[in-house]
C-alpha cells in the first residue's frame, strides 16, 4: 500500500465527508429525532405527497428532454466544430451562471401577463407563467448545459476513429449511433442524467418565482419544504429534504453498481 | 446520404428552438429590461457603491472557493476512478447531494452546524469565509463530475510506457495524465466559478446579508426585483452575466485548445 | 449484437418524444372554476388563513367551497397577481402592495369600503381601541412591532432606546426585500415621535439603530430563524408572528416595547373576487366575530371592538394612549409618503441641502452604516 495513496484517500475523505458528509448525517438525525413514528406519518402529509407527485412530474419531462438535447448538442459541437459550436458551446453553459431568482424573473418578462408572450399565449389556451409547463420551463433552463458537460470532455478525448471505421465499413449513421457512439459515452450521460435529475428535483428560487407558490397544485417537493421552514414545521421540512438527498444518493448506488458489474464483466470477456 | 442531411438540419433545427424557447429568448428579455433607460442608466446602477461592493465580496468567494474545489474535484475524482475501498460506492452516491437539497435546506442546514449555536464550536456565519465553504459546497460536483468520466476511459499504456522508460510518479502525472485532464478540470472550474457567483440560496442566509458588509451579488439584484428596479435588476444581473461569460469563454476555449493539441 | 445501453437509449428516445405532449396534456387551468377560492397572501399570515379556511368550511356558507392558496413575501406576491396569478382575496402586509394592484386594476380604488359594503361590518359596532387610536376601514388585522430576546432577557431590553446601547445586536430583515423590516424601521420612528422627539431627532436614532444590526435576512421567516439559531440579541418583529413562533416551541421571549407603531395589515376581494359568492362570504366571514375570535386565537390584535374587548387581556399593553402609533398618525398620507421618505432607493437630498435626504432616508442610513464598519 503506497503511502500517498492512502494520503490521498485520507484526505479526500476528510474533506468530502466534513463538506457533504456532515450535513448529510444533520438530515438523517433532523429528520429522525422523534423516532420513525413520526417519520412514517410525515410522509404521508398530503401537502408532501401532492408535492413528491409534481416533481415526479416535471422530472420526468425536463430531464429526458434535457438528455436529448445534451447529447445531440455534445455530439454537434464535438464532431463539427465550427465557430458557431464554439460559441454555442459556452453559450450553453450561461444558463448554469444565472442566479435562480433572476431565472424565474426572467422567464417573467416572456411568459407572464404582462410579457413578451404571455398574452398571446394565453389566447391560445396555453398557460406558461404558474402552471406546470412554466415550471417544466425553469428546471430545464437551470440544468441545461449538465449533460452536456459530462459527454463533451468525453467525446474529444475519445475521439471518431471508431465511428469513421464503422462508416468505412458500411454502417449507417443511426447504427453508428446507437452500437458506437452511445457505447463510449454511456456512463458520461448516466453521470449527467444523475446530475441533471439532482438539480430538477432540487431546484427552489426559479420554481419559486415561475409557479407562484400555489399550495397543493403548483408547489414542488422544495417549494413545500420552504413552505414547511416558514410555517415553523422544520420537521415536517427536514424529512422532505432527506428524500431528496436519498432519491439522489440511491440513484448514484444504483448506477455504481450497474457500473460495477459491466467493468467485471469486460474484464472476464478482456 | 440526403437523409442524413435532413435529420441533421431537423435536429439542429429542433435543438435551436428548444435552446431559444427557453433560454435565449428570456435572455434577450433580459438585455432588453436592462439598456432600455440607456447605457447610461445600465452603467449608473452596475457602479452603486452596494453593488461594488456585493460584488466584489462575491468574486472574493467564488475565487477562493473554485481554487479549492479545482483541486479537490480532481483528487476526489482519482480516489473514486484508480482507487478501491470499502464505502467507495458511498463517497460517489453522495457527491451529487448538493444538487439535489433544496438551497433553502443547505441554508439552515449550514446555519445549524457552523452558526451561533454549532455543535463544532465554530460561528462562520456572517463572514466571507462562511459564504465560501457553502459556494464550495454547491460547486464541488461540478468539479468531480467533470474530471470523473475522462478519468475513466483514460487507459494506462501512455502511462506505464512512461513508467517503464523510468519516469517517477510524480513526472508520469505531471507529463501524461494532468494534461489529458486538463480540459476537463478547467470546464469543471469554470463551470463552478460561474455557478459560484450566481448562487443565492443556500448563501444568502449564512451571509447575514448586511447591505454593503456581507451582501452577494444575487442577493443585491434580488433586492432591486423587489423594490420594483427592474431596470437597475436586469442591469446588475446582465453585468454579472457578462463576467460569468467572460469567464467561461476564456476555461472553455483554453480547454479547447488544450483539446485540440493533443489529437 | 445489441448491447445493453444502446436498447435503453432506444427506449429513452421514445419515451422523451412521447414525454413532450404531456406537458401540454397535463396543464392545470389557470383559474379553477366553481366554489373554489383564490386566496394570495403574505406569508406570515399562511397558517393563520388555513385555520380561518377550515373553521369557513364548517360553517353552512362554506360548505362546499374549496380553496387554492399562495402565500409568500408580500412585494413578490403583489407582483405575481400582477403577472396573472389568480386571486379572489388578497391579504398583504401593508398598504402599497394594495396600490400597486390598484394601479393594474386587480382590486377597485375603493378597496377599503368593501369592509363596511360587502363585508357588512357594522360601524357603530367599531368602536375606538386603544384608547385613541382609531381604526382603518380595509384592515383584516391588527399587530403591532414587538421584541424578541432570549429566555429570561439576560440583557434586560425593554425599550428602544436600550436597542441602541453599544454590544447589542439586532436581528431585522433587510427592509428592501422585505415588509416586515419596513414595519420594524417605521417603528423605532414612530417610539421617537411618540416621545415627542424630532423627525431629525428620530433619524438619528435610527442611525444608531440600523448601525446595530448584524443581520439583515431577506425575509421576517429567515430573520425569525436565524434569531433562534443563535445570531443576534434582539430581533424586530411582528407580535402575532412571535407568538405563533413561542407556541411552536422556539425558544425566544417576547417583549412588549412601551412605545410602537400599529401594524395593519390590509385586505381586499380583488375584480374576479367581488363576482365570486363564495370568495365574497367567506371575507364577510373573515370579518365576522367568529372569524376575528380565530385570529385573535393566533396572536392578532382584532379589529372588531366585541372580540378585541374579550381578548386584550392576553396581548401586553404601552405607555398610554399616543405610544402606539399608526401610519395615518405619523404622515397624514400615510404609507404613499412614508414609503419614498424612508425607503425610496434614491437618495434625494432637499433643495437647500441638508444632514438628512428628503428621500430615501433609510437608503442613505444603510449606506452609512456601510460605510463606517
Amino acid at each position: 500500500m503506497k503511502p500517498s495513496r492512502l494520503a490521498l484517500r485520507t484526505v479526500v475523505l476528510i474533506y468530502v465527508g466534513a463538506l457533504i458528509g456532515v450535513p448529510l448525517v444533520f438530515l438523517f438525525q433532523q429528520a429522525f429525532i422523534h423516532g420513525f413514528g413520526p417519520f412514517w406519518s410525515a410522509m404521508h402529509d398530503p401537502a408532501m405527497d401532492k408535492a413528491i407527485a409534481l416533481t415526479a412530474k416535471v422530472s420526468v419531462v425536463a430531464v429526458p428532454l434535457n438528455v436529448l438535447f445534451g447529447v445531440g448538442v455534445s455530439l454537434w459541437i464535438v464532431r463539427h466544430p465550427t465557430r458557431f459550436t464554439r460559441l454555442l458551446d459556452t453559450a450553453i453553459d450561461v444558463p448554469l451562471a444565472i442566479s435562480p431568482i433572476i431565472v424565474g424573473l426572467v422567464l417573467e418578462l416572456v411568459y407572464a401577463q404582462t410579457g413578451w408572450f404571455g398574452p398571446t399565449l394565453a389566447k391560445l389556451g396555453l398557460h406558461v407563467m404558474f402552471s406546470y409547463p412554466g415550471i417544466v420551463m425553469a428546471s430545464i433552463f437551470v440544468s441545461l448545459p449538465l449533460v452536456s458537460r459530462q459527454v463533451i470532455p468525453l467525446l474529444r478525448e475519445v475521439g471518431d476513429h471508431q465511428e469513421q471505421t464503422a462508416s468505412t465499413l458500411g454502417a449507417g449513421p443511426v447504427r453508428i449511433f446507437f452500437t458506437i457512439t452511445m457505447r463510449s459515452i454511456t456512463w458520461a450521460t448516466a453521470y449527467g442524467v444523475s446530475l441533471t435529475l439532482a438539480r430538477v428535483i432540487g431546484e427552489y428560487g426559479a420554481v419559486l418565482i415561475v409557479s407562484g407558490n400555489i399550495a397543493l397544485v403548483t408547489q414542488t417537493l422544495t417549494l413545500d419544504i420552504g413552505s414547511n421552514f416558514d410555517n415553523f414545521n422544520n420537521y415536517q421540512g427536514f424529512v422532505g429534504a432527506l428524500l431528496l438527498a436519498l432519491v439522489s444518493i440511491v440513484l448514484l448506488l444504483i448506477l455504481g453498481i450497474a457500473r460495477h458489474r459491466e467493468r467485471t464483466r469486460n474484464e472476464y470477456l478482456a | 446520404m440526403r437523409t442524413t442531411t435532413l435529420t441533421r438540419a431537423t435536429a439542429k433545427g429542433l435543438a435551436m428552438t428548444y435552446l431559444s424557447l427557453i433560454v435565449l429568448i428570456p435572455l434577450a428579455a433580459l438585455l432588453t429590461n436592462a439598456f432600455n433607460q440607456g447605457l447610461g442608466s445600465f452603467w449608473n446602477a452596475v457602479t452603486q457603491q452596494e453593488s461594488v461592493d456585493a460584488l466584489r465580496l462575491t468574486l472574493l468567494c467564488a475565487f477562493v472557493a473554485s481554487s479549492i474545489n479545482a483541486v479537490a474535484g480532481l483528487a476526489t475524482a482519482w480516489v473514486l476512478v484508480r482507487d478501491r475501498f470499502p464505502g467507495q460506492a458511498l463517497l460517489n452516491a453522495i457527491i451529487d447531494l448538493p444538487f439535489a437539497l433544496p438551497t433553502v435546506v443547505a441554508g439552515v442546514t449550514f446555519y445549524t452546524l457552523y452558526g451561533p449555536l454549532s455543535p463544532f464550536h465554530v460561528n462562520i456565519t456572517g463572514t466571507w469565509i462562511g459564504i465560501t465553504v457553502a459556494i464550495m459546497f454547491v460547486t464541488l460536483p461540478f468539479t468531480v463530475r467533470s474530471v470523473q468520466p475522462v478519468l475513466e476511459s483514460l487507459t494506462f499504456s501512455a502511462e506505464a510506457a512512461a513508467a517503464t522508460l523510468g519516469a517517477s510518479p510524480a513526472r508520469v502525472f505531471r507529463t501524461i495524465t494532468l494534461p489529458a485532464l486538463m480540459p476537463s478540470i478547467l470546464t469543471g472550474t469554470g463551470l463552478a466559478f460561474a455557478r459560484a457567483i450566481g448562487e443565492y440560496g443556500s448563501v444568502v442566509f449564512i451571509s447575514n446579508n448586511l447591505p454593503y458588509r456581507s451582501e452577494v451579488a444575487s442577493s443585491y439584484i434580488y433586492s432591486l426585483t423587489t423594490s420594483d428596479q427592474n431596470n437597475s435588476a436586469a442591469s446588475a444581473a446582465v453585468a454579472l452575466l457578462v463576467l460569468a461569460l467572460i469567464l467561461l469563454i476564456v476555461f472553455n476555449v483554453t480547454a479547447q485548445r488544450l483539446a485540440r493539441r493533443r489529437t | 449484437m445489441q448491447s445493453r445501453p444502446s436498447l435503453w437509449c432506444r427506449l429513452a428516445v421514445i419515451g422523451t418524444v412521447a414525454a413532450i405532449p404531456l406537458t401540454f396534456l397535463s396543464l392545470e387551468p389557470a383559474q379553477a372554476s366553481g366554489t373554489n377560492v383564490n386566496v394570495v397572501g403574505y406569508s406570515v399570515v399562511g397558517p393563520a388563513f388555513k385555520a380561518l379556511e377550515s373553521d369557513f368550511q364548517a360553517t353552512p356558507a362554506g360548505a362546499n367551497v374549496t380553496f387554492t392558496n399562495s402565500f409568500g413575501a408580500s412585494d413578490t406576491e403583489a407582483n405575481a397577481v400582477v403577472n396573472g396569478l389568480p386571486a379572489d382575496v388578497v391579504n398583504f402586509s401593508y398598504e402599497p402592495n394594495m396600490a400597486t394592484l390598484v394601479t393594474h386594476l386587480i382590486i377597485p380604488k375603493t378597496w377599503y369600503n368593501q369592509e363596511r359594503g360587502v363585508g357588512g361590518v357594522n360601524v357603530n359596532l367599531v368602536g375606538k381601541k386603544q384608547e385613541t387610536v382609531y381604526r382603518t376601514p380595509g384592515i383584516l388585522t391588527d399587530s403591532v412591532v414587538v421584541f424578541a430576546v432570549r429566555p429570561g432577557n439576560p440583557l434586560g431590553i425593554t425599550n428602544w432606546g436600550d436597542l441602541v446601547k453599544s454590544g447589542v445586536q439586532i436581528v431585522t430583515p433587510n427592509p428592501v426585500t422585505s415588509g416586515s423590516a419596513r414595519w420594524n424601521l417605521v417603528a423605532g420612528y414612530a417610539a421617537q415621535i411618540a416621545l415627542k422627539r424630532t423627525p431629525t431627532e428620530a433619524y438619528e436614532y435610527l442611525k444608531q439603530l440600523i448601525s446595530n444590526t448584524i443581520a439583515q435576512p431577506t425575509s421576517g421567516s429567515a430573520a425569525l430563524a436565524a434569531f433562534v439559531a443563535g445570531t443576534g440579541n434582539v430581533l424586530l418583529d411582528y407580535e402575532d408572528d412571535v407568538v405563533a413562533a413561542i407556541a411552536a416551541g422556539d425558544k425566544i421571549q417576547l417583549v412588549t416595547p412601551p412605545e410602537t407603531v400599529l401594524i395593519q395589515n390590509p385586505v381586499a376581494l380583488t375584480n374576479t373576487g367581488i363576482t365570486n359568492p363564495s370568495a365574497v362570504a367567506f371575507y364577510k366571514y373573515l370579518f365576522s366575530t367568529a372569524g376575528q375570535t380565530v385570529l385573535a386565537g393566533l396572536g392578532y390584535r382584532s379589529v372588531l371592538k366585541s372580540v378585541w374587548d374579550k381578548t386584550s387581556k392576553s396581548f401586553g399593553s404601552f405607555r398610554n394612549a399616543t405610544a402606539v402609533q399608526t401610519v395615518a398618525q405619523l404622515s397624514p398620507q400615510g404609507w404613499s409618503t412614508l414609503n419614498p421618505d424612508f425607503f425610496n432607493p434614491q437618495i434625494i437630498y432637499p433643495a437647500g441641502g441638508a444632514t438628512y435626504p428628503e428621500y430615501g432616508i433609510v437608503t442613505y442610513l444603510e449606506k452609512f452604516a456601510g460605510s463606517t464598519s
